[in-house]
């Protein structure tokens, strides 16, 4: 399976930008939850903006959303979604090995999902190269004219 | 309850935000970069264009839904939980962006979404 340089950049930027907020947002959440309790909400804004791994998870998430913008001005979003979604399989495995989170069976089946799902949308990408016309979309632009002009004879 | 709640809003803002940044980034077209001045030049465009910004307030309305929910639930349940998007964009895209979603692109969407909730179910 071939992806897109791109596809590999946007994917790593993501999971790796979701799992750096988990570990702050779980690390923060009773402090934010007091102050929130207190209506302290610049409090908030401060504690979160000051530390590190949520800032940094922010800026993965930054870089992931320009990296995803670029994606979405060349190719499809019914393409760009679903192969985007090998993050999924990443975010599982990165869980497993930072957060401690449990991989199950099914879930293992749900990964296996992804990858198959992942291989397909892939392939039909294929058939239609970026930066040539699609052959499935050429007609159909053409039979508009074509339609008008049988309705006007 | 309020778990469920979150997810929908993550799901909705996510894919009606997806569908108009989609379309705004295909209008606006071309965004080879290969001097600063371009960079600022595509920013520019990007940022100022009304698509961008309604496009971008409905990511953050699904960003702030994913924030809540992840200080509540595991990550490896919030994130497949969007799966769910995948449908519902897939749609949007052939119906309302008028793409070309073939055989193969659909039968690997919907594994995708059915991994996604194989991954997002609690045992």
């Amino acid at each position: 399976m071939k992806l897109h340089p791109l596809v590999l950049a946007s994917v790593a930027t993501n999971s790796m930008g979701n799992i750096l907020l988990t570990l702050a947002m779980k690390r923060l959440s009773p402090s934010l939850e007091a102050s929130f309790q207190a209506h302290h909400y610049l409090k908030m804004g401060w504690t979160v903006a000051t530390d590190p791994t949520f800032m940094s998870g922010v800026a993965l998430l930054t870089t992931f959303f320009v990296i995803f913008l670029t994606l979405l001005s060349k190719m499809d979003l019914s393409y760009v979604l679903p192969v985007t979604s090998v993050g999924y399989i990443i975010t599982a495995l990165l869980a497993a090995v930072i957060l401690g989170e449990k991989i199950s069976i099914p879930r293992w089946a749900g990964i296996a999902c992804i990858a198959f799902g992942v291989y397909l949308v892939s392939r039909s990408e294929k058939a239609a190269p970026e930066g040539q016309p699609k052959p499935e979309r050429t007609p159909v632009t053409a039979e508009i004219p074509a339609v008008e002009t049988e309705m006007s004879a | 309850m309020t778990i469920v709640l979150l997810i929908a809003g993550i799901i909705l803002f996510g894919t009606v935000g997806d569908l108009i940044l989609s379309h705004t980034m295909k209008r606006i077209g071309d965004l080879s970069v290969r001097s600063v001045g371009d960079a600022f030049r595509v920013a520019g465009r990007v940022l100022t264009s009304p698509g961008f910004i309604l496009g971008v307030a409905c990511m953050a309305g699904a960003f702030f839904s994913l924030l809540a929910a992840l200080s509540q639930a595991d990550v490896s349940l919030v994130e497949p939980a969007t799966s769910l998007s995948f449908v519902l964009n897939t749609i949007g895209a052939k119906f309302l962006l008028k793409e070309n979603v073939d055989r193969s692109r659909w039968t690997g969407t919907l594994l995708i979404t059915l991994g996604a909730y194989l991954l997002f179910i609690r045992y």
